[in-house]
This record gives C-alpha cells, structure tokens and sequence, in this order.
C-alpha cells in the first residue's frame, strides 16, 4: 500500500520530464525569425537601410554648394562645423556617415550568417544571388566609409595608414578594430569581385545589385585608388551590359525633372536623410559653377532651377521621392570614368568618343551638338573633368574626386566664407580625412585621425 | 500515559445508548472490580447520555460519563468511587502527573474554522496551534488546568477541559472594524500560519476589501497594505500598481497577479472584485520567491468566495449606485483667455506669420477664425468696425462651457452582486452573479461587465476532496469619445473661443484639416464637413471580451499529514475591437476625397478608396492552460517539533493568438466590405490633397506562445512556536529567453527565521504580551519579454515599388539573454501592546541584479544606425524601505474608534548603467512611469532634473539661465550642456506615502476616513510655450501672468512674449527650468463612508443575518499640498481623479 502512494507523488515529477523539447518553441510565433532565403532577401530588400542611408558627407564638404549665412548659424553642430572643416566637426554627436553605412554591414553579415547555415541550398538561384547581393552591399559600405574616415589610398601608404573597422562578426559584444587602408581596399574589391560571380547580370529593381552594378562600383573603387588599368577594366565590363543613356532633350522640363529609375540607372541609392543637406532652398549651388553651364546644355536648366539670383538643385535621379539626392551608379559615370581612364593611358580619341557620346545626350539638339576635342591627353583631362564634375554634382562622388585629384597634383583649394569668416580646405589637408566619431571612441578605443 | 488505577481491569469497554447512572454504573463495576458510593437523592440529578462508546482506563471510562453530568462529579478512593453533586467532591492532588489528550476545534462566530488560532495552557509554555480545519490537539494537559484560546482580532476565551474532545470553540471577533491581518494567509500554494512564517505578507480582509466599491481589483487596494503604491497610470484613468517601487528598467514592472491558485494570464478588469473572498499581498522573497522567476515585482493572491462544507444556505446580495461628477474643465492649466489668444492671433497674422498657409500652401490649410478675421482685415475686405465686432463676438466665446455641456456628463454607475453557497458534510456549492454597469464622466463612452462564478466540492471518501469550478465574463466597452484636448484642428489646438454647437443645441462645423474655402472649391464627392460633436456621436468603437476560466482541484490525503493536491486551470479569453468610421465621419470622407480620381474610366478607378465606411478589427485571444501536482506535508514529532513542508511540479502553456486588419467599402447595411482595392500602386492626390501614396494595406497578425516548467519546495521548521526556520527553492524553466539552454533556467530560493520573543521566559513585559522577530533574505526573478535572443524580422511589408516585401530586424539579438534576478532582505517585528495595539514594522532591501538594460555599443555593431538598443543583462538597482502597520483599538464600548495607520518609505539607485543621455532626453523622460526611461548611476530610475533659472532680462524679460557658472541667454548652448549641469530635484514617485484610516462608530452607526498621504518627490508642471503657441496654438494659463514690462521680473518668472520666427530653444529652456518644477507633496482625503448595520434582522419569514447600508464620497481631494499653483501633482495636466458619490447595501440571508 505504501509503495502505491509513493507511486502517486512520483507521477507528477515525472509529467516534468517529459516534452522538455517544448522549452525550444520560439515565444513570438507570428514574427518570423530570420530563417529561410526569402527571409535574407526581405532584409536586403530593405531599402530604407540599404539604399537609402548613403552619407551625405561626400557632398557636404565639397565645393558645389554653399549654406548661407543665416541659415548656417541654426544649423546642428554636425552639419555646422562638417561645413567649415572645424577640427572637431561632429562635437558629440551621432555620425550617420560613420553609424548607417555599418548598419548595412550587420545586414549583410546577417543575411551571410543565415545563408551559411542554409548551405545545402548553396547551389540555387536564390542563394547565389542574395549571398551576391549582401556581398555587395557590404563591399558598397566598407568603400563609404573608407571615402571618409580614412586617408586617400596611395601605394606607399596603404599597408601603414590606418583604415577602416572591418566587422564580419554579428556578435553585437564584439569590438572591432581598424585594419589598414591597404586591408581596407582588399576587402571592398575582394567582396564585390565575388559578389560580381554570384549577382545575376542585371536587375529589374535597380534597388537590388546586379552583376552591372558589382562592375561599376568595383570601377569607381578602383578610379578613387587612381587604378586606371583596373578601373576602366571593369567600366568596360559594367558598360558591356548597360550602356543606356537619357536623351535630355526627352526629359520634359519641370519641378522635378528626372522621375524615378531612369534606363542609365543601374543600381539606385540616395544619401541620408538630412534635413539641412535635402532641403534644397537650404543650399544654393555654387555660382562660378553654375554659370560654367553653357546655355545650350540642357543640364543647366534640368539640373537647376535658378530663382531670386541663385540656384537650386532639383536635378536629382530620384525624383519622384520627397528631397532625396541620387548617389547610386549610372552609366553616365561609367562613361566619364572611362574617358578619364583612356585619357590617362594617353588614349585620347577613345576618351573624347566616351566623352562626347554622354554630352551629345546632355546637349540641346535644336542648335546641333558641337563634339569636344583634344589635341592631348591634358587637354581631354581638362575637359573630361569638368564635365564630370557638372555632370555628377550632387552625386555624391565630388568628395572622392578632390580627395584624388589632389593626390594627383591637381592643387584643388576650396573656401568658404560664412558671415565674413574665410574657411580654406587646402589639397592635401589631413581634414579629407575625418575623425572617427566620439560614440565609437568612447565605446570602443581606436586611434583617432589627426586633424 | 500514568494511570494510578492501575490493576488488572485495565481495560473497560462500554457501548450503550440512553444510558442512566445505574446501569452505566453497573457495567463499569462488573469490568472493572471498582464499587460505586452514593446518595440515591443526588443521582436523581444526574442526566441521561445519549451515547457511550468507550474503550479505556478507569478514568476514561467514567469520565466518558461524568463530562456529559452537569451537576455531578466523582472521585476515587481505594477502588470506591464516590459520586456527588460537584460542589460536595473535593479533588485531592493527584500524585504525579495525571495528563491527558485534550483535541478541539476553534472556530470564528459564524461557524468557519480558524486555522493558525492558539490555544495554550495558562501559566505555561504548554500550546498548540489549529491547523487548516481549525483541528487541534494539546497534549499532557491535567484536567485542572485553565486553557486560554486566542485569536487575532477575536476576543480570547479561557475555558476548563473536563472532556477530551471539546466541543466547537468559538470565539467573537473583536468590537474593532478593521482586521488586516487575519493570522492565516494564502499564498496560493498553501495557507499558512502568520506566525509560522518568516515573509513579508499583507492581507487584506474581504472587509478591507470591500471598504471602496470600485468596479475594478486594483483600485479597491488603494491605501489598504503598506508598500504597495498606486500612482496614475500613462493613459488617464489607468492606475500604476507597485509593491515596494519599481525593480526593473526595461522588464515587466507589474506584479504578478495570481487568481485560485494560478497565475492570471486575462485582462484584471475581468474579475469582479464582490466574487473575492480576500487579497493577500507578497513582498518578501521568503513569502514570493515559491512563484519563482515572474515574482520580482510582488505578487498579488487573490481568492474568491468558494463552497464550504457543513454551511448552511447562505445568500448574500450586494448592490452600489454611484454618480461620477464630471470634471472640473476649469482645471486643466491649457487655457487662454479668447480675448488673449485673439490678441496673439492678431499680432501673429499682422506679422505675416500665417502667410505660407494663406498664400502658398495648397491645399489651402485650416486655420482659425481668429486668424482668417485678422487676415480678411489686414487685406482691407473687411472694415474695422467690422473687425473689432467680430473680435468681441469671439472673445465672448469659451469652449470649455461647450465641452462641460455636450461631451462631459455626470456619469452614473450601477453595482449589483449576488452569492448563493451551502453544504453538507459532503458536498457543498457557490454560486455568484454579477452585473456592473459602468457610464464614463465622457458622453458615448460606457463599459458593461456580466460575471457568473460557480464552485462545488464534493467529499465522495474520507481523505478525498474534488472541486470543479468555472468562471464565465462578459464585458463591452464602448470608446467613443476621447474628451477635451482630443479635439483639435488637425494641425492646431482648438482655440478657447472654438464653438462646438450654437444656443439652440445645433452642432457647429470647426475648421479642420482644410480650409473652408478650399473645401467649397473642390467638387469632393461626401461632405467633408467636421462637426465634432457629430463624429462623436456617430462613432462607433466596440470592444468585446469572454473570458472563460475552469478549475479543478483534487486534493487526496495519502497519511496523515501527507496530501496530495493536483491542480488545473484552462482559461480563454477572446477580445473583439472593432471600429467602424462610417462614410459620414470625416476621416472616412477625407480619405474617399483624397484618392478620388474624377478621370477614373470606372467606378473603382475613380473611387480607388471605395465609397462605404472604413471598420478596422482587431482579434485577439488568449488560451492558457495550467496544471500544478504537489504534495503537502505536515508532522508534529513530539511535543514542540512541527515540520510542514511542500513539493510540487507545475507547467503552463500560454499562447495567445491575434490580428488587426482594415477594410474599406463597409456597407452598414449588408455588414459587407470590398476587397479588389488596389493596394500596389502609387496614386495620385486629389486637388493636392496629399503626395501620391499607396492605400495602406493594414493586416497585423501577432502571436505568442508561453511554456512554463517549474520544480518547488517549501519547507518549515517550528520549534516550541519560538523559533521557526522556512525555506523555499524553485526552479523555472521558460521558453522565452536564450538560445543555450542554461539561459532558460534559473534557480530561486530563500531562507527566513523567526523567533517569537514573547514566549520565552526571561520576556516578561506585561505590556506587550506578543513580540516576534522575523528575517528573510532570497531571490526572486522577472524577465522582459520584449527581448529575446533570436533575431526577429517584423511582418513583411509589400514595399510601395516593384512589388518587393521588404522587411527590417526588430531587434538587437543577444544570444546571451538571461533571467533578472533580484535579491531581497526583510527584516519584520510583530507586536501588541496590550490588547489596544497591533503593529507590525518591517525594513527592506531589494537589489536587482544582472537587470536587462541597454548597454551603449559602438556604431560599428551597426545596431545604433538601424535605431535599435543592445539589451544585456548589465545593469542594477538598489532599493530599500521602511513599511509600518499599527491598529489601534482606542475605545471600544457603545462609542468605538479605532484607527488604522500605514507608513511607506521606499527609495531606490540606480546602480549602474552604461549609458549617457543628453539633457534634453533625460528630461523628456523620467516624467511618467512607463515613458521612456533614463537611468543614471547613483540617482533614483524616476527623478526630476532640470536647468537652472536666473530670473527674466530685465529689458527683454527673456529668460536667463546658465553656462557653468556665468548668467546666459544662449539657449542653444544651455540645452547641448551635459548632464552633469542639471539640477537634480529629486524622486519623481513618492519616498514617503502611506494612509490614516479613522472609524468612529455608535451603535449600529460607523463613519470611516480615509486619508492618503504621499511625500518627498516632484513634478514638473507646464507653462507657456510661445513657439509652440504660435506654430501649434498651444495653449496655457501662465500666458496672463507673463512679463510684459521691465519691472515685472520682480513678481513674475513667466518670459515675455517674443518675437515670432524665433527658435524654440527658448521655450525648451523654460519649459525645462527649475522655475517649473515644484514639490509634489500632497496630503488627501480619499473617502469618507457612512454605514448602518441593522444586523440581525427580520423581515416576514425572511432571517437576515446582516444588512448594512452605506453612503460613501471617494476622492473627496487635497486637503494640503506643497505647490502653490493650485495643481493636483498626480495630475499636473489632465483632469484629477473625479469625486464619486454611491450609496449601496449589503445584505446576507
């Protein structure tokens, strides 16, 4: 009798044991969990924090715009003293352009964390193209921020100069340390090379990478490290499967002229969201720059619209969103890369070819197109880059180009005058480079760079 | 057992029925040899007993006979027994130690037994305690010996033991109205004996309970246990509940509620606070720890009136009327005099403030009267005169009159309670119904709750105790109508000379969302008039909720003091919203309006947003399902060692099911929507009147799961009821936590002791004949469900281009998650003096640890870019306090007065904390409970902050603050300053709070006040915002006391009126200044309740055993408070806690 009652009580201890595999059962059901290939495309596919947080620091401290006055003085400590290249320009507060670009890092090495635990699927469609694709976003990140926390790439220098925090890690605890810019631009070119084998040619949402895409931007990593060879390797490649450029005597004139995703775009991203940046009343464009455009080209008046004595850009390739500003890849860079890589390597007539079949497209039709010409290399230089620079203004790219350019020789010295004080950043100034932000520091030491 | 008779008859056995002297003397002589001496005369005195079953000593035997004889008694000499009246036997000393077993059961008045009563043998240590049946058994007592029964808050009673078994003892409870702490409390694993724990445990007695006659559970607990606090909740109208402050950052911070036996996973307004029998609170780890890793935050045992066997019918009936006054729209400090808003509209509008709006916007945006007067005036299209007319007019107007007439109401409430139970020695039933009919002060709004509770036991075998219960709710709550300040002009205030309808009653259209001349131009396809008063009335949001809960327990007693008690608990709960706004409302017309495309080549192209109503719905249910086996211990080894002790397993599943979606095209009257919208493309504006957009595509489902296993043990160990050393262990495993299955376990425990003082014998202080000292020392746990280890994804979202689902992280996974733990130390003193007092004093310190925060990580984790905050269990807090208790019985004879005192102190630190805020943020948050929080090390988790205030310019009246040490006006510069510049005020909840409860009764008279008190913290109040002022119309009383002239500096910190077009730095400053912020110490009378007890009470055939009838006034306000503008601290902003009126009667037949 007694050992039946001690049977009893034995029971419930047991019922505890059982169905311990229910513990696994994740508590929230309806959310998914980031599991299945779809899940990893749907995180890509994000475009808010893939394509649409590029830094604006590419554009902020070059000599396109201006900030007048009045309007700089309530501007947030970023914005205000990133515009007159204070030593310290961000005082303490967050960086987007050092913080969005490495959120698109953990997307993408989330996405490659998911994959490889999926890797019996390693051989489908599906797989190959979102791995391509989070190979590529992570490559298109490094590169934004190599652009502005770390010095211009010289051969001498890269395997001493320091360059970016490579994270591969999703682990949040982890503190990463900055490699050198050398590792910084083999990273960048390793991950879009092999995102260009996995990447199907191109895309119908120009949101998502293609094999397109990997080209043009391994060709603009390539242009910034003053490569020539390799650049205009892979512009040729990008230019072999999109060549498409907007005839601008097609474009209807009008308060926003380019109206979501052009033929010549081949990968959309627009710069962050800032609210001084993309109020464009906020930021008149350069006049000596704006009076370059000739009459006839119809860039001057798509691109601008010129009220009360001073022009406003509108000419953005992102037109139907509010006060966004296009900075992805476009064949019309393509073709100003590879003229300039032709011209460099003395070719000057393939350079002029390149160059005058972008201008042809830019220029009024009803007076007739006269082509450029150069009788040498420095002249179709000379050229080539102007029209880059009136061509890719507000593209984010002007940054990079001074920032090599100046390496090159070309002595590019940029001021600023607000409320009667001079700001100068000269070629070479150590202020290309800015500092790592003070958040990062704090959290996770790591030399700073000189000011 | 020494029996001096001691020979060879030993052993008597007699069974007989009707037995007289004679023949019950006979037989006891023929078995025992014993003769029999008396006066037949005297055995004429002796009474017949009914039954005699007996087998025993010599003494046994006759005493078997002689307990039941009122007048006789015996003694025995050299085996003659001598019997005469009682009077005439003279008991010589019996040589050694003549004991015996004495067994009994205490019980209260009414028949229910007192578990935990004592009853002790006068002039010794001798005692014993009832159990749960009110049983007990008192060893060695001599028959001469006085024993004295006692009761907390009944009176004792001594009485001789001339029998063995004792009939039913039973003891009147004490003349006092207030019994908090009745000496059984139920934890809701066991009951336990107060003095045989160590806890920290506040029992709040159906009378306490049932003191206020709120509809809900928590609000009758305001003020009724020390260390619990109520404070306004976020939303009005909700309430905070806290027991000992606030223990976690980010976690859960509601203490667990746990209903029968089980923890209750519905909505608490479920429960209808007349079906609960009492309320215990939980505080300690020692009394909390046993409900393991959810008990951080206290738990809260409710239990409702269940069946009793051997009671007889019992009807109870329970009916409240209460009116709630409508607020007081005089209040709120959002006001502007008409004519001083006009005036600032005037100056705004001359400005050129409005001119974006009335020359550029398009669509051409609402704007108020005031400024399209100002405006029509400055543009010559009206005269001056005309002007000036208007303006009067419109001064002459103030909205709140309008809002106190046609939104507010005085709201009245109905109550009505009935209970029905009985039994027999076999089985026993209760039956309860409810019906609470709740209207809202705000016209439309209302809340209906339906309950019906049953619960039978049956005893089918000795030692065998089934009972089945089930609980079914029914509630409807309509939410029409959102009240002042819900209204607005869809971008502006409403301004105070706003109409909503005319002298006549008829509803005036406001200016809203557009202008009216924008409105006329357009040819919009459903009037887009808005008519507040309109769209309240023709508002329909409907929220249903069924809650089912079934019980059955079976309790089996193995062997003595061995039980076995298998528990189980299903409940569902579906919730149903549902919200329509129908065509005529005008969300639904603006919408239709704005995606009208009049080109559309058929009726869906043009009307892409179908004509017919918008109904948005939202499911939502909830299954748990529960079960407990445990087994229960009880021994008593010797005389002084008395072990009870528990064991048990307990799982439970809690999945929870929902979904939220929206249709368009509701036909009202075919209950019909339509489901071939377009949500995919990218339509364009009508008339501009909004950027092209998608229709938004609203389906939400959610889902939840919950799985629980937990391992318990409880143990106690009482010595002699001096000292007593408890335990308890509990191990919980969950689903929600962790990837590593070590992450999904923790281990609890505690130990207390305690040491009954007054029992020993070196303490001997007449006046306090009861002293008990108690500590406790344990764990208890809570953890975030809002964390989780795993990385989460939210719905997919169909992204507005090219048909991509797009989706995002919604959280920063942390593999390493685990459970909070908190450390707990009580340390309690129990005591009376004399019978008048009863007190209890307790000291705390809780310490949270491995607290689940947000820790700072660089931005190259990527996490700060995304927005999202790492969470890790990284961060602590300390807490520590003071509750004390006294009741006092100050005179109790015709006249009565007794008070009930309660004193709470409770202070906590944040430890550590590894984030920095900016100023700013620190004071944005910290103003609200379950706002956003902003911890710093070394302050309070709640605290005000603010800038410092360096009176007004005395040319500008601009404020001045300070840059370090130097006066400044450079706001920019004093709102980017560090924390560390900051003025700390001090705790925004109260340090210091507690209640005075005061009965004086007369006769069947009783009048009860209730007085709150709650100091040591501060409040920020509002003031006038210019910026917001002229970009919003917000409004605010300090406008009229600002500075307007050099010299006002002196008798105003109010800053002038600045220019328009200036920052709203300035106004952040002031806002923000510790001008602003004042002590929020108040002192308030809670209740005031008359009652009559007509007591017993008979009415034709009916017996009523109770009738009470009382008036009561809740929320009668502030008697003191330390600020001098007037604000009740509670509710700097909002409407305070209304005043409600009730009569009602209870009544028990």
């Amino acid at each position: 009798m007694l050992s039946i009652r001690n049977n009893i009580i034995l029971i419930p201890f047991l019922a505890l044991t059982s169905c311990a595999k229910d513990l696994d059962t994740p508590y929230q059901t309806t959310l998914p969990h980031l599991e299945t290939v779809q899940d990893a495309q749907s995180l890509l596919d994000n475009p808010v924090v893939m394509n649409y947080n590029k830094p604006m620091l590419t554009e902020f401290g070059t000599d396109n715009f201006f900030v007048p006055g009045s309007i700089w003085v309530s501007l947030s400590p970023l914005y205000k003293f990133s515009y007159t290249w204070d030593p310290d320009p961000f005082r303490n507060e967050e960086v987007p352009d050092w913080s969005k670009p490495y959120s698109v890092v953990i997307y993408s090495n989330l996405v490659m964390q998911t994959l490889n635990d999926l890797s019996a699927l390693a051989g489908t469609d599906d797989y190959r193209n979102v791995m391509g694709q989070a190979l590529f976003h992570r490559g298109s990140a490094f590169f934004d921020i190599a652009q502005l926390f770390c010095k211009p790439y010289t051969t001498s220098g890269a395997s001493t100069d320091l360059g970016i925090p490579l994270v591969f890690s999703t682990d949040a605890a982890q503190k990463t340390k900055r490699s050198t810019v050398q590792q910084t631009y083999d990273q960048i070119t390793k991950d879009l090379v092999e995102a260009e084998k996995l990447l199907p040619t191109s895309a119908n949402i120009k949101s998502r990478p293609s094999k397109a895409a990997a080209n043009a931007l391994l060709s603009r990593v390539y242009l910034s490290q003053n490569n020539f060879d390799s650049a205009l390797f892979y512009a040729n490649k990008a230019l072999s499967i999109n060549h498409t450029l907007i005839d601008y005597n097609q474009v209807p004139n009008s308060s926003l002229p380019f109206r979501d995703f052009k033929d010549e775009v081949i990968w959309e991203a627009i710069m962050t969201a800032s609210a001084v940046f993309n109020q464009s009343s906020y930021c008149p464009v350069d006049s000596v720059l704006y009076n370059s455009y000739h009459d006839n080209d119809l860039r001057k008046t798509l691109f601008f619209n010129f009220s009360g004595g001073q022009a406003l850009f509108k000419g953005t390739y992102e037109g139907s969103r509010i006060a966004s500003k296009f900075c992805g890849l476009s064949v019309d860079e393509l073709y100003l890369t590879r003229a300039e890589c032709f011209a460099r390597k003395d070719q000057v007539n393939e350079a002029m070819i390149d160059l005058n079949t972008l201008m042809e497209k830019r220029w009024t039709n009803n007076t007739g197109f006269a082509p450029f010409t150069a009788v040498n290399k420095q002249e179709a230089l000379e050229h080539i880059l102007t029209e880059r620079r009136k061509e890719l203004v507000f593209r984010g790219i002007r940054w990079m180009d001074l920032r090599r350019l100046n390496l090159l020789g070309a002595g590019i010295n940029i001021k600023r005058i607000v409320n009667d004080v001079t700001y100068t950043l000269e070629a070479g100034d150590k202020k290309y480079t800015y500092p790592i932000p003070k958040h990062e520091l704090s959290l996770n030491p790591m030399p700073d760079n000189p000011r | 057992m020494l029996i001096i008779a001691c020979d060879g008859f030993s052993q008597i056995t007699i069974k007989a029925r009707n037995v007289t002297a004679r023949s019950y003397f006979n037989q006891v002589q023929k078995q025992s040899g014993y003769a029999f001496f008396y006066k037949a005369e005297h055995l004429k005195k002796a009474v017949k007993v009914k039954e005699i079953n007996i087998n025993g000593d010599i003494i046994q035997v006759l005493d078997a006979f002689f307990n039941e004889q009122p007048y006789l008694s015996y003694k025995i000499f050299n085996k003659i027994i001598t019997v005469a009246p009682k009077e005439m036997i003279i008991q010589q000393p019996k040589p050694g130690n003549y004991s015996d077993t004495v067994k009994g059961k205490i019980m209260d008045e009414n028949g229910n037994a007192l578990p935990g009563a004592s009853i002790t043998v006068k002039g010794t240590k001798k005692g014993a305690t009832a159990d749960d049946g009110g049983h007990f058994t008192l060893q060695n007592v001599d028959e001469r010996e006085v024993l004295e029964i006692s009761y907390i808050d009944h009176e004792s009673e001594t009485i001789r033991p001339k029998r063995q078994v004792l009939n039913e003892l039973k003891l009147r409870r004490k003349v006092s109205d207030l019994s908090m702490e009745p000496v059984v409390v139920n934890d809701g694993l066991q009951h336990i004996a107060k003095e045989r724990s160590s806890g920290s445990y506040s029992n709040v007695s159906n009378e306490t309970f049932n003191r206020l006659n709120h509809s809900d559970v928590l609000n009758r607990l305001v003020g009724v246990a020390p260390g619990v606090r109520i404070d306004p909740g976020v939303n009005e109208g909700e309430i905070d509940l806290s027991i000992r402050g606030r223990s976690t950052f980010f976690g859960n911070t509601q203490p667990l509620v746990v209903l029968d036996n089980f923890p209750y996973d519905g909505d608490i307004s479920n429960i209808n606070p007349n079906d609960i029998e009492n309320v215990t609170i939980l505080k300690d780890a020692a009394a909390a720890s046993i409900w393991g890793a959810r008990s951080g935050n206290g738990v809260i045992v409710i239990n409702t009136k269940k069946a009793k066997v051997n009671k007889a019918l019992t009807i109870r009936l329970r009916m409240n009327i209460s009116l709630t006054r409508k607020p007081d729209l005089n209040y709120p400090p959002n006001h502007m005099a008409s004519a001083d808003l006009l005036r600032v509209e005037e100056m705004l509008t001359n400005y050129g403030f409005f001119d974006p709006e009335l020359l550029y916007m398009e669509p051409k945006p609402a704007l108020t009267p005031g400024i399209l007067l100002f405006a029509k005036r400055r543009a010559g299209i009206i005269t001056a005169e005309d002007s000036v007319r208007q303006f009067n007019e419109l001064a002459s107007y103030d909205v709140r009159r309008d809002f106190s007439k046609y939104v507010y109401r005085n709201a009245l409430s109905q109550q009505y309670a009935v209970q029905a139970s009985g039994g027999n020695p076999k089985a026993a039933f209760s039956v309860s119904a409810g019906f609470d009919r709740e209207l809202s002060v705000l016209q439309y709004n209302d809340n209906n709750r339906y309950t019906v509770s049953t619960n039978n036991i049956f005893n089918p075998v000795t030692g065998l105790q089934i009972s089945v219960g089930g609980t079914y709710t029914e509630r409807e709550l309509n939410r029409n109508n959102e009240g002042y300040g819900s209204i607005n002009m869809y971008t502006r205030r409403l301004p105070s000379y706003a109409r909503l309808a005319d002298e006549q009653g008829n509803f005036l259209p406001i200016n809203y969302k557009y202008d009216p001349d924008f409105i006329n131009s357009i040819d919009a396809p459903v009037a887009l008039q808005y008519i507040p008063l309109k769209e309240i009335k023709n508002s329909f949001n409907k929220t249903r909720l069924q809650d089912i809960r079934l019980e059955t327990t079976i309790k089996y007693q193995i062997l003595n003091g061995l039980r076995l008690d298998l528990v189980s608990m299903y409940e569902n709960q579906t919730i149903t919203n549902t919200e329509i706004k129908g065509m005529e409302t005008f969300y639904t017309a603006d919408l239709i309006t704005s995606y009208y495309n009049p080109a559309g080549i058929d009726e869906r192209k043009m009307y892409p947003i179908p004509r017919g109503g918008i109904i948005t719905r939202l499911n939502n249910n909830l299954r748990s399902l529960r079960a407990r086996a445990q087994v229960n211990y009880k021994k008593t080894i010797g005389e002084d060692h008395f072990i009870t002790g528990l064991l048990g397993v307990e799982t439970g599943k809690v999945t929870t099911t929902g979904n939220q979606y929206m249709e368009y095209g509701y036909d009202a009257r075919t209950g019909t929507t339509r489901s071939d919208l377009d949500y995919q493309s990218l339509l364009e504006g009508y008339m501009n009147m909004m950027p092209p957009s998608n229709i938004l595509y609203l389906s939400n489902p959610m889902g939840t799961v919950d799985i629980n296993r937990s391992v318990f043990s409880n143990i106690s160990y009482d010595y002699g009821h001096k000292y007593i050393i408890t335990g308890s262990v509990r191990k919980d495993w969950s689903n929600l936590l962790g990837i590593q299955f070590n992450r999904k376990n923790v281990m609890l425990w505690s130990a207390g002791l305690a040491w009954e003082l007054s029992r020993e014998a070196f303490f001997n202080v007449p006046a306090i004949p009861y002293l008990r000292l108690r500590s406790s020392f344990g764990f208890t746990g809570n953890l975030n469900k809002s964390v989780s280890g795993l990385v989460i994804l939210g719905t997919p979202i169909p992204a507005s281009i090219q048909g991509l689902y797009r989706n995002q992280i919604l959280n920063a996974p942390n593999p390493n998650l685990g459970w909070e733990k908190i450390a707990l130390y009580n340390m309690g003193i129990d005591f009376k003096i004399r019978s008048l007092i009863n007190a209890t004093i307790e000291f705390y310190t809780k310490k949270g640890t491995d607290l689940v925060g947000a820790v700072l990580v660089p931005p190259t984790t990527g996490l700060p870019g995304l927005g999202l905050t790492y969470m890790a269990n990284a961060t602590g807090l300390k807490t520590h306090g003071v509750d004390l208790q006294v009741q006092a019985n100050v005179i109790r004879r015709h006249f009565r007065w007794s008070l009930h005192t309660m004193f709470s102190y409770n202070r906590d630190k944040v430890t550590n904390y590894d984030s920095s805020f900016s100023a700013m943020r620190v004071m944005l948050s910290s103003e609200k409970s379950a706002g956003i929080i902003t911890p710093i090390a070394g302050k309070p988790l709640s605290a005000i902050y603010s800038f410092r205030f360096a009176g007004l310019d005395h040319l500008t009246g601009d404020p001045l603050g300070y840059e370090g040490k130097v006066i400044s006006s450079n706001y920019a510069n004093i709102l980017q300053s560090g924390v560390e510049e900051l003025k700390y005020h001090g705790p925004a909840k109260p340090v210091y709070f507690g209640s005075f409860i005061n009965t004086l009764g007369y006769k069947r008279f009783s009048l009860l006040t209730h007085i709150t008190y709650r100091l040591g913290y501060y409040f920020r109040k509002s003031t006038i915002n210019y910026y917001m002022l002229y970009t919003n119309g917000d409004m605010n009383k300090d406008f009229a006391a600002r500075w307007q002239q050099p010299g006002d500096e002196a008798h105003t910190n109010i800053p002038s009126m600045p220019e328009p077009g200036t920052t709203s730095m300035r106004d952040d400053f002031t806002t923000f200044s510790e001008v602003n912020v004042l002590r929020a110490d108040n002192i308030r009378l809670q209740d005031i309740k008359l009652t009559y007890d007509f007591a017993q009470f008979k009415w034709g055939k009916l017996h009523f055993d109770n009738i009470e009838v009382y008036a009561q006034v809740t929320n009668m306000g502030i008697i003191w408070r330390a600020n001098k503008a007037g604000l009740d601290p509670d509710y700097p902003e909002s409407f305070p806690a209304p005043k409600i009126f009730s009569i009602g009667f209870r009544s028990s037949f």
